[in-house]
């Protein structure tokens, strides 16, 4: 028998490709290209502006849809696709540790949606942000470094949310625009519980984006990042281990 | 052998494979009929109506929670009649500023129940079941669209109608505030209409396109959000670079140029809230009435393709 931790880019390569034959990865693409064609707008319009473009473009776009969305499909797919056509049924009756499935399929979703939305802030960036010097280089590298921790502190909540519903898209959206969307901006305390204050605070480690509000340090988000990934993490392999399969329709 | 017999001579409508049934004999109603009928069902069923508990969750909280702010200000009206008589009653909520302030919670009803209306059907394959009816395609699909028309109508007007009951309690005279009130509020219904149609229809168009309820709300989500920011963001741009051209984009917004319409119905001014002042109030109007045209055609295209 092969030693446990070889099977995990075996899953990790189904979880591939049972993530991007739909034609759902296809609306994503273009999805995350709109910033990139907001990108060009500007350059059109002649304007470079670090300030501009980061509260314009990078957060009511890149930020608030282009990242939960993406990571949404994503996080909730790793186990959805299984879950609705049965094939988790196989996965689960192989000798595998649990929590070797649940990191794979963790780190297949992280993966694609971290390549997605960094892709689209790195285009968007050279088109726009590169000719306004080394402050627009470093804002790049800043929102890099935010949709990776959003990447995967959004897929981490979204991978044990579809081990305990079979309605995780929904719930995921409810929680996007409710909790992300509007609360965070009315009562300031949740910056504390809020993915998108992490992913903010922990891209001022390399350069202090001009955004609206910026509540936390670098160094607190990423360790209520790592706290996150991990609880979410024990979370989803202990639900895997008393998983029962469902039988029924959505 | 002899029982088949029997049924075939007894009945002119047997056919080729006439199992030998009991034959319907009573009225046909017909099209119309059977319009109406799917009318009123999806209507139940966007409230819930016939449906478990669960099902009446979503539409009632989102639609209570629209109206909540209204109750509230009809429960106060006694005090806030003191407040306004002293001259300090500020952001009231009136006719004209309702769905401007708490449309997002109709983006919501949206997004939640209009793929509740239309989704199922083509999962579990059983348009054809209506299709082979007298019901065409065409009345399938609008009698679907004035259902969630209707339950957005009504959802928009129970707020409007507490706002009515507070601001006749609060004048000294019942009777003669009612007659100045009328008038007031009137404009509501058109406005509230042109709402109410114009988001059925770019909800019921778009969640068509998919017979997964999940997906079909995220496109939802996605649609309204995107179509918010994009305009305005390539507005702002141009602000800077002088595109003239660039204020008809925010005609293409769903909500934006609903509440720029809406305040046309009341008469209100637009420019004190940052929407493009080249353009009248009219012409948001104009635009909500296309947008509505153009995804009614959407959905009807889509159902004369639609896999039956």
């Amino acid at each position: 028998m092969p030693a446990p931790v070889s099977v995990l880019p075996e899953i990790v390569r189904i979880t591939f490709r049972q993530l991007l034959g739909r034609r759902r990865t296809l609306l994503l693409l273009l999805l995350a290209a709109l910033p990139v064609l907001l990108a060009v707008i500007f350059r059109l319009a002649g304007q470079v502006d670090v300030k501009e473009y980061s509260t314009g473009v990078f957060d009511t776009v890149s930020l608030t849809i282009v990242l939960p969305l993406t990571a949404v499909l994503f996080g909730t797919g790793a186990f959805g696709a299984e879950n609705d056509e049965g094939t988790i049924l196989y996965l689960l009756a192989k000798p595998i540790p649990r929590w070797i499935i649940v990191a794979s399929k963790a780190l297949a979703a992280v993966l694609l949606a971290v390549s997605l939305t960094v892709a689209s802030v790195v285009l968007g960036g050279l088109v726009e942000l590169f000719p306004a010097g080394p402050d627009g280089v470093a804002a790049t590298e800043a929102q890099v470094v935010a949709m990776v921790v959003g990447s995967i502190c959004y897929v981490a909540l979204f991978v044990p949310l579809s081990l305990f519903t079979r309605r995780a898209l929904v719930i995921g959206i409810g929680y996007m625009l409710v909790w992300e969307g509007a609360l965070s901006f009315m009562l300031p305390g949740i910056a504390n519980l809020s993915i998108r204050q992490y992913a903010i605070g922990a891209s001022t480690a390399i350069y202090r984006l001009p955004l609206e509000e910026t509540r936390l340090p670098a160094d607190t988000a990423f360790v209520l990042s790592a706290i996150l990934v991990v609880v979410a993490m024990a979370i989803a392999t202990w639900r895997l281990r008393r998983f029962e399969l469902s039988g029924g329709s959505d | 052998m002899s029982t088949a017999n029997r049924v075939t001579a007894s009945s002119p409508t047997g056919n080729i494979y006439d199992l030998g049934y009991r034959h319907y004999d009573g009225k046909r109603r017909g099209r119309w009929y059977a319009a109406w009928s799917l009318y009123v069902d999806s209507l139940r069923g966007i409230w819930g109506f016939g449906r478990p508990m669960s099902a009446k969750a979503a539409p009632f909280i989102l639609a209570g929670l629209y109206a909540f702010p209204a109750a509230i200000q009809l429960a106060f009206s006694s005090v806030i009649a003191q407040s306004v008589k002293e001259g300090n009653a500020a952001n009231l909520f009136e006719y004209g500023n309702y769905f401007t302030g708490l449309g997002i919670l109709m983006i919501l009803f949206c997004v939640a129940q209009a793929p509740e209306v239309v989704c199922r059907d083509q999962r579990y394959q059983v348009l054809p079941l209506y299709f082979t009816r007298a019901m065409g395609r065409s009345d399938y699909a609008l009698a679907r669209l004035a259902s969630l028309s209707t339950a957005l109508f009504l959802a928009l007007m129970v707020p409007m109608f507490a706002l009515f009951v507070g601001d006749v309690l609060m004048g000294a005279d019942a009777f003669a505030a009612i007659g100045t009130e009328l008038p007031k509020s009137l404009p509501s219904i058109p406005a509230n209409l042109l709402v109410a149609v114009s988001m059925a229809s770019i909800s019921l168009a778009l969640s068509s396109y998919s017979p997964r309820r999940a997906y079909s709300a995220i496109g939802l989500v996605a649609y309204f959000l995107l179509m918010e920011a994009v305009p305005a963001i390539i507005y702002g741009v141009g602000q800077h670079a002088g595109w003239t051209w660039a204020d008809k984009l925010v005609l293409t917004t769903p909500i934006t140029s609903l509440q720029a319409a809406t305040d046309w119905f009341f008469g209100r001014s637009l420019t004190a809230r940052g929407f493009p002042d080249t353009l009248g109030p009219d012409a948001y109007v104009l635009a909500c009435i296309a947008s509505a045209a153009l995804f009614t055609g959407i959905l009807l295209f889509r159902y004369r393709r639609v896999a039956a």
